[in-house]
């Protein structure tokens, strides 16, 4: 009996408590008289010259932008070299994690940039609460759930990938053409000192009728010597391979990343082996590059049949991206030693572009070209 | 006479103080999930208050009254609360399946993991990931082809239970299919590119980041596992009796009038139908549906009017505790809540496991 008296109060209070706190509550309201003053009157003009501003990114989606682009998120680092190359830099308001930690010293003006989660599983919240007018991300990850729950706090995401060579003119333009007139602008240099060397290789290889066997080796260490990973047709190394006038001995395997044996690869009788290694930009001198280069040599055969001055190691920094006409001339100049465009000035190029210093003395092929 | 009626009143009493711990076990974990809830609405990487949270909350039901800023609201009904419900559903879905599992095979061990419906699922995804392949195309690729695989395989068990074999070989085919699956799913790796293989395996570690409703039919990956949960869960409660009677042997359960195969046919297939509706959405957490009936049985006991129940609410209190503290513990980066719930239950479960003297199964 009392304690159902007991539950009947406490409903009591609970009732009472809930009405006091409708009738009482005040709504909020925001009431506020704005000025305009001439600036503003300025920039509202400009903006309604040159807005809305609308492209196609690479996933096929329109994205548009009715205001110039002031708070940029990238969840990559080709997308951050991107922005950074159009004149944006400054407006990068949060990266990705590995920008600033796996790729710290390429990016150091993002080192105290906010982080928002991984860049295949960025934290939504995070993001949001930055408050960011675009967020750019590569077009198949992090995954649609991103397009999804962006967009309900209005904030639409760019999806550009930056690592095909087939189309890294167009995604240059068409994000250049998104930020600002300084980014078509710088779009536009960009895409004519990439489309000139691009040229230049296209023309010399077209004059050599003999191209040269290249085995294309992956960045991981091999245990077993059954299971050595290469690269094949659909894979950003052989279309670079193809480009430099070279002939990828895997390109017709089944897929973009096939594993081969040692003795297919002595079988194909490569005239050049091309070891690949993920590193921190490049190495500081050639010990490590060497000892990756004696691994290969120590494998059965690989000496004699393919030769030690026939084998380089090299960094994967500048293959893949925004930089990866400089990987181009490289191994066209490997594959053709009489082709005359210096690698490393184009790079110093590229860098300067980037507003960042060449690393000097910093080994990116070893033995160099 | 007398003796005999105090100890038929002792009995009842006993029986009725046992029921009422049942219950008081189960309001126990309804308020703990509610509490939970709330919880886990109010914390997140997003700078917003406790106030703004349950004013956010409120203005909904009450927009007169109640007005906070739109980032608020957003964060909280399109990120938080999206999550929230989506780890109640889903922990409450793969922990009933468990149970159901666990009961029409009379084994321990068997869950949808170890039946190799989630290994089914995860071959799905890897297909759609990896190849491309799949029955539908677009940003539902993933989804389709996990469902369908887990069907899958779910068929192949049905095919099995047609059979009229016994529980022992359906288990050890549910495992042999597993591997079979596994197989399947390592050779698709072996094949992919890195990306997409860190691909699979995220989606195989489960997040209940893809979590979204929507105000149109079938409102969102929410309203569909709502569906299949409301469809569902309410036929099993209404078999519990049946499953304690699966308990004491086939036999004794055909003599107290049950429908023996059509149970385990039924149930098994509404145990995968769940499975499949979640872990399509949420990748395979694994953990939930072989440990969460075993957590619970442990503290109320076998008897399946309480033990289905009770699953849910463990299921849900631990999934959405996991989640929370995967959003939190290293934010911005979100750990995956399969991992994280495996790191929270195995304790829990370990340290009920030791505590029980003799068997309790």
């Amino acid at each position: 009996m009392i304690k159902g008296c007991r539950i009947w109060v406490i409903g009591i209070i609970l009732f009472i408590f809930i009405i006091i706190l409708l009738i009482f509550l005040p709504t909020y309201t925001d009431e506020t008289v704005e000025t305009v003053d001439l600036s503003e009157l300025r920039e509202a003009a400009r903006i309604y010259l040159h807005y809305p501003r609308t492209v196609e990114d690479s996933a096929g989606k329109k994205i548009t932008v009715y205001t110039p682009v002031r708070r940029v998120i990238v969840l990559n680092t080709d997308c951050a070299e991107a922005v950074r190359i159009l004149g944006s830099g400054e407006k990068i308001v949060g990266v990705a994690e590995g920008i600033t930690t796996k790729k710290g010293y390429y990016f150091p003006e993002l080192s105290a940039t906010p982080s928002v989660g991984k860049w295949n599983q960025p934290d939504i919240e995070t993001i949001a609460s930055l408050d960011p007018d675009l967020v750019i991300a590569y077009v198949r990850w992090p995954g649609s759930e991103l397009d999804l729950d962006l967009e309900a706090f209005k904030i639409p995401v760019l999806r550009l990938d930056f690592t095909n060579q087939e189309n890294l003119e167009e995604e240059v333009w068409k994000l250049g053409h998104l930020l600002d007139k300084e980014g078509e602008e710088r779009a536009e240099a960009y895409i004519e000192w990439y489309t000139g060397y691009e040229e230049a290789v296209k023309n010399f290889v077209e004059t050599h009728d003999r191209r040269p066997k290249v085995f294309l080796e992956q960045s991981k260490g091999v245990e077993d010597l059954s299971e050595i990973g290469t690269y094949s047709n659909g894979s950003a190394s052989d279309t670079l391979c193809t480009l430099a006038g070279g002939i990828n001995i895997a390109h017709n395997l089944t897929t973009a990343y096939p594993h081969v044996e040692a003795e297919w690869v002595l079988d194909k009788e490569p005239d050049i082996v091309i070891k690949h290694r993920y590193v921190s930009w490049g190495w500081k001198n050639s010990t490590e590059p060497q000892e990756i280069r004696d691994e290969l040599m120590n494998r059965p055969g690989w000496r004699s049949i393919i030769g030690e001055e026939n084998v380089r190691v090299t960094s994967c920094e500048t293959l893949y991206g925004l930089d990866s006409v400089v990987g181009l001339i490289q191994w066209t100049k490997l594959f053709y030693p009489d082709f005359n465009i210096d690698s490393e000035a184009v790079y110093r190029e590229y860098l300067e572009m980037q507003g960042i210093r060449y690393p000097e003395g910093m080994v990116f092929i070893y033995p160099e070209i | 006479m007398t003796s005999e009626s105090s100890i038929k009143s002792s009995i009842i009493k006993e029986y009725t103080g046992l029921t009422r711990k049942k219950l008081h076990v189960i309001i126990f974990l309804s308020l703990l999930l509610i509490f939970l809830a709330v919880l886990s609405a109010s914390i997140g990487s997003a700078d917003v208050s406790l106030k703004e949270t349950y004013f956010a909350i409120l203005e909904r039901f009450f927009p007169d009254h109640f007005d906070v800023n739109p980032f608020a609201y957003t964060v909280i009904w399109e990120l938080r609360l999206e999550r929230v419900l989506m780890g109640v559903l889903a922990g409450s879905g793969l922990a009933i399946a468990g149970v159901v599992m666990q009961a029409i095979l009379k084994n321990p061990l068997a869950s949808p993991y170890t039946l190799g419906i989630a290994s089914a699922a995860s071959f799905g995804a890897s297909l759609a990931i990896i190849l491309g392949v799949g029955i539908v195309g677009g940003a539902h690729i993933i989804i389709a082809n996990a469902f369908l695989f887990s069907m899958v395989a779910a068929l192949l068990i049905y095919g099995f239970s047609l059979r009229k074999t016994s529980t022992e070989t359906m288990i050890l085919a549910g495992i042999a299919i597993m591997y079979l699956f596994t197989a399947m799913v390592a050779s698709l790796q072996y094949v992919g590119e890195a990306e997409e293989v860190q691909e699979v395996v995220y989606w195989m570690f489960g997040s209940l980041g893809r979590a979204n409703w929507s105000s149109h039919f079938p409102y969102g990956n929410i309203g569909i596992i709502s569906i299949a949960l409301g469809v569902t869960i309410p036929y099993l409660f209404l078999k519990s009796w049946d499953f304690n009677a699966l308990g004491t042997g086939d036999e004794t359960a055909k003599s107290l009038g049950v429908k023996v195969e059509w149970i385990r046919i039924s149930c098994m297939f509404l145990a995968a139908l769940i499975t499949a509706s979640i872990i399509c959405f949420t990748g395979t957490i694994g953990f939930i549906g072989l440990v969460c009936p075993h957590i619970t049985r442990m503290v109320i006991g076998s008897d399946h009017r309480f033990l289905l129940p009770g699953s849910c609410l463990t299921g849900a209190v631990l999934l959405l505790s996991a989640d929370t503290l995967a959003r939190v513990v290293v934010a911005p980066v979100i750990l995956p809540v399969g991992i994280v719930t495996s790191f929270m239950g195995v304790p829990l479960f370990v340290y009920l496991l030791m505590r029980q003297r003799g068997g309790y199964w």
